[in-house]
Parts: structure tokens; C-alpha cells; sequence
């Protein structure tokens, strides 16, 4: 036995790893000055103990030894074996990890020993796991800076998309006025004039009469009855009525456009105050009371308190006069329209929803009422601009309008507005 | 039957002057006011105001945009400094403009009638202002 033997525990002396040499029944052969700092035994007890025949789980016991005896699966598979991370206290009451091997050795006698080493890996262990932690803290801190790379994106492009579009805005608002401001003088004397057409036309028909009913040579009788043939004077009596309600009517459908597009150009104006917005829709009600009458009964649903809103109370007033006459005039019949205020995002918006009992929007429709110039209306009823105006007012108040039908049939509109005003909600949301 | 004016509503009759840079507008403005009394046209400030220095008016019908160097606004104030008993009417087809606005609170315009109007409701408007002392 003793030459390898002696190699051994001369190995296992210089080592820093603790260490100790065992024989088939676990009683500790030999032990390295290391394996004295695990037990916690000073040097003359732990000699003693040893001497004694102490097993090693009596002097330092690792979390395996009672199941898992690491020594007596060596004897079994008769190789060397590894664990890593086994946890021990040591003899002063510290809990360590620890990396334990175990090989079989068969010594120059025949006798077979189990050589154990314990290295100390807590302090690597606890590095690992801080760096892990460390690692995991910076993969998060990376996911975060992406989502908010990503969110940043969004915003910015969402603010060059209002951006562009106010620009588009106010530059189709310049065109706009100034369309409106060169189309108003032709009606104006187009409108102005068609009055006294009519009278002059009745003055001159009068005296035709007259003169058709005068007693007259028959020379100028003669005449007169061919010239009444030559320009048909039945048909002119009773076509040029005709024609200057058209010419009337046409002035008219032209000055309602250019009063909307009035209005339109108006939509970009910066004139803000704090307006009421239920007493705004209730003064619509008032206003269109005439096309509701013994008809369509109004149903109000508000959700108190209903703060007051920073915008432009007439742009304001005139989408919901807008909704509201449009759904009045859905209604064929009888029905009813229904009108809840609320507020939203902790009171931050204003929500305003229209619905009616009418037939709803057609779905390929869906995307079109919005368009400039489309209407559903008989010609001459509607401009086709009112909720494309609508639209722009509530996009230039930093709100948004919906559109869609219930699922009873019947139309639903929603408007939602920044109760703080276009400008300050966006700052509040910069800050936030 | 459309209102197209009648005889005079006012002994003597009711002095108008007119003033519009655009021809057929002006015409109208002629033709609204033609039989409610006497009526001048001017194309724009100046030839207002010479005639204004020639003539005694009751009532200056201005449109607010008179082309060149005034607008009816300009005038406006213009007339009031320097013959305040005239009625000043302003036609506009932007009668919510600031400048405008600013004139009608501040005394200088004693109405405002947008565009387009028709002439029996301006013609009323009109000489509605017009004050001739009661019987004696």
C-alpha cells in the first residue's frame, strides 16, 4: 500500500482543495490541512476523531450523503464521478456550494480507497448569479429601450402624420376661403338679380296682356298674332316661372356651398374657450326641434359631472348639428335618438355618442360619408360636406369621430374630445 | 311676388351712396335702391369719399373688399371722422372677420349684412336707418 498511498496524501496535502482519503466503509484514512477548515474541528480533535475511525458525513456532511452517497456510487460504477453545486455547511455554521469529486483508487496492496475532493465554489457561484441577474436586468433594460424605441416611433410618426395633415389642413383651409371668398360675389349678384328678373318679366308680361287685350287695328292685330305664334308666348308664360326657379335655385344650392366651405375654412381657427358641451347639444336639440316634432323622441343619458372643454364651442356645436340633423332625417317616420355624454380616461375626454332608430349606414358606405362632396341625400338637399367638415373639426380639436351601425339596425356616432384642448393634450402625453 | 321696392319710404327721400369695385354687384346695389330713394355708386374709397364731400347722404352701403388701397372697414372709419351723421352698412361674404368684428364694436359700422343678400331684406336694413324728424 504505501508507496501510492504516500503519493497520494502528498498530492492531496499540497492541494487547496479540501480533500480526504476513505476507506470501503467511509471510515477517513487521510485528510489534507484544507478538510480541517470544512469539519470546524480544531487539528488535535479532528486527529483524535479520525483515529477514532470517524465516517466522513460524521465529521463534514454534504447535502448528498444520506441519499446520493457520492463515495459508495464510485465503489458501484468503479470510476470517477463529478457533482457540482452540492450544498454543505461547514463546521462554523456557513452555508457553501461546493464541486465534489470522487475516483476510486486501488492501491499497491489491492486495497480500494475512495479519494474525495471538496472545492470551495460559493463565491463563483454567487458571481454567476449576480452576473445572471445582471445579464437578465440589461436583457429587460434592452427589451424595455426597444418597446420604447418602437413606442417613441409610433408617436413621432403618429405627430409628423397630424403634422402633415394640419399643413394639408390649413393649406386646403386657405384654398378653400379663398374659393369661397371669389365665388361670393358672382352669387351674390346671380341671387340678388333673380328678383328683379321676376319682376321685370311681370311687369313686361302685364303690359303684353294689356296690350293683347286692347282693341286694335286689325293691321297690328295681325302682327301681334304672328308674332305671339313666332316666340310662343303660352309656352314663355308658362316656362320662364319655371326657369328662374331654377336659375333662383341654382344660386341658392351655390350659396350653401360656399357657406359650408365657409365653415370649412373656418375648421383650422385657433378662437378656443371653455364651452359647454351638454348645453351646446341641448341647444341643437332646441334648434332642429322642428325636424324631431311629435316624431323622433330624444333620449339623453349623461353621466355627470360633465367638465367643460377647451375648444371651439361654434365648430363644435355645428358637428353635433350636424350628426343630429342627419340622424333626424334617417329616421322615416317615427323612432328615437339617443344622446350619452360621459367622460373618459379619468374625465381627461369627453365621449359623445349619437345613436338613432333609423336604417343605419350601408356597409359599402361605411368608408364614404366622410368623403367631400358625397351625400345620400336628394340633390339639392345636401352639400355633401357636413361631416367631412365634422371630421376636420374634430381632428383640428385633437378628438376623434367614429362611425358604424348598432346591432338593431340604426346608426351610431361617436365623438370623443380632449377636455384640456388640442395643444395641451398633446404636451400632457409628451410629459407623461 | 318678390319685394323689389316701391316708392320712396322717406320725405325727402332717403340718400344712398354705394360703393363696390365689382361692376355687377354694384349695378345691384343701384337697382336694390333705385325706387326707395336716390342712390349714387362709387367704385371704391376715394370716389366714396369725393362724393360724400359733395353731396349730403344718409346712408353709405360699402362691401368690405374694395380691391385696392381701402377696404370697407378703412372707409368706414373714414366716413365716421369726418361725417358722423352717416349711416355706415357694410356687405360682406366674411362677416365674422376680425377687422370687421373689431369696427362693429367699436361704433364705427351700424350694421353688418353677409353675402349673399337678397334686396328686399338689405333695402329694409337700409333704411331702416334713415331718420327724418317726426311731424312737427
Amino acid at each position: 500500500m504505501a508507496k501510492l498511498y504516500d503519493q497520494i496524501t502528498q498530492l492531496l496535502d499540497g492541494s487547496v482543495d479540501a480533500a480526504v482519503v476513505l476507506d470501503g466503509d467511509r471510515r477517513v484514512l487521510h485528510y489534507n490541512p484544507a478538510y480541517e477548515g470544512l469539519t470546524g474541528l480544531r487539528g488535535r480533535q479532528l486527529a483524535e476523531r479520525v483515529k477514532a475511525g470517524a465516517r466522513c458525513y460524521e465529521l463534514f456532511k454534504l447535502e448528498i450523503c444520506e441519499k446520493d452517497c457520492l463515495g459508495c456510487k464510485v465503489k458501484e460504477v468503479g470510476r470517477r464521478l463529478r457533482v457540482d453545486e452540492i450544498h454543505a455547511r461547514r463546521g462554523d455554521g456557513e452555508d457553501l456550494t461546493f464541486i465534489v469529486t470522487a475516483a476510486p483508487v486501488e492501491l499497491d496492496g489491492g486495497e480500494r480507497v475512495v479519494v474525495e475532493t471538496y472545492r470551495d465554489v460559493t463565491a463563483d457561484v454567487r458571481i454567476q448569479r449576480r452576473l445572471k441577474v445582471a445579464l437578465e436586468h440589461e436583457r429587460r433594460a434592452k427589451e424595455d429601450l426597444e418597446e420604447k424605441v418602437r413606442e417613441r416611433t409610433a408617436e413621432l410618426r403618429a405627430a409628423q402624420a397630424q403634422l402633415v395633415h394640419q399643413e394639408k389642413m390649413s393649406s386646403l383651409g386657405r384654398l378653400v376661403a379663398g374659393i369661397a371668398h371669389e365665388l361670393n360675389n358672382p352669387i351674390n349678384f346671380v341671387y340678388g338679380n333673380v328678383d328683379f328678373l321676376g319682376q321685370y318679366m311681370e311687369d313686361l308680361l302685364r303690359l303684353v296682356g294689356l296690350v293683347d287685350e286692347a282693341d286694335l287695328p286689325p293691321e297690328l292685330r295681325e302682327r301681334l298674332e304672328v308674332l305671339k305664334k313666332e316666340v310662343e308666348l303660352d309656352f314663355l308664360v308658362d316656362d320662364w316661372r319655371k326657369l328662374l326657379r331654377s336659375i333662383r335655385a341654382g344660386a341658392e344650392r351655390t350659396a350653401d356651398i360656399v357657406a359650408d366651405l365657409k365653415s370649412f375654412a373656418r375648421t383650422g381657427g385657433t378662437e378656443l374657450g371653455e364651452a359647454d358641451i351638454v348645453g351646446g347639444i341641448d341647444t341643437t336639440l332646441n334648434l332642429i326641434g322642428p325636424l324631431l316634432k311629435n316624431r323622433v323622441e330624444v333620449r339623453r343619458n349623461i353621466v355627470p359631472p360633465i367638465p367643460r372643454v377647451l375648444c371651439n364651442a361654434g365648430h363644435v356645436n355645428q358637428v353635433f348639428m350636424n350628426i343630429l340633423t342627419n340622424a333626424a332625417q334617417a329616421i322615416t317616420g317615427t323612432g328615437w335618438i339617443e344622446v350619452s355624454i360621459e367622460t373618459i380616461d379619468d374625465g381627461a375626454t369627453i365621449r359623445v355618442v349619437i345613436s338613432d332608430s333609423g336604417p343605419g349606414i350601408k356597409p359599402e358606405l361605411m368608408a364614404k360619408i366622410s368623403d367631400p362632396f358625397f351625400t345620400t341625400k336628394e340633390v339639392g338637399e345636401g352639400t355633401g360636406l357636413g361631416l367631412w367638415i365634422c371630421a376636420n373639426i374634430v381632428r383640428a380639436h385633437g378628438g376623434t369621430i367614429t362611425w358604424g351601425n348598432r346591432a338593431e339596425a340604426g346608426a351610431e356616432f361617436v365623438v370623443t374630445l380632449p377636455v384640456r384642448g388640442p395643444e395641451l393634450r398633446e404636451e400632457a402625453e409628451a410629459h407623461a | 311676388m318678390p319685394d323689389v321696392g316701391g316708392a320712396p319710404a322717406h320725405d325727402p327721400p332717403a340718400r344712398i351712396v354705394v360703393v363696390d369695385d365689382e361692376l355687377y354687384n354694384r349695378d345691384l346695389l343701384v337697382r336694390t335702391f333705385a325706387r326707395a330713394g336716390e342712390v349714387v355708386a362709387a367704385s371704391d374709397a376715394a370716389e366714396a369719399t369725393a362724393l360724400l364731400e359733395r353731396w349730403t347722404v344718409d346712408v353709405l352701403v360699402t362691401d368690405m373688399a374694395l380691391g385696392r388701397a381701402q377696404t370697407g372697414v378703412e372707409l368706414a372709419r373714414e366716413v365716421r371722422r369726418r361725417w358722423p351723421a352717416v349711416r355706415i352698412v357694410v356687405v360682406t361674404g366674411f362677416d365674422d372677420e376680425p377687422a370687421l368684428v373689431q369696427a362693429r364694436s367699436d361704433g364705427l359700422v351700424d350694421d353688418v349684412v353677409p353675402k349673399p343678400w337678397q334686396p328686399g331684406a338689405l333695402r329694409e336694413r337700409v333704411l331702416a336707418l334713415v331718420v327724418r324728424p317726426g311731424p312737427p
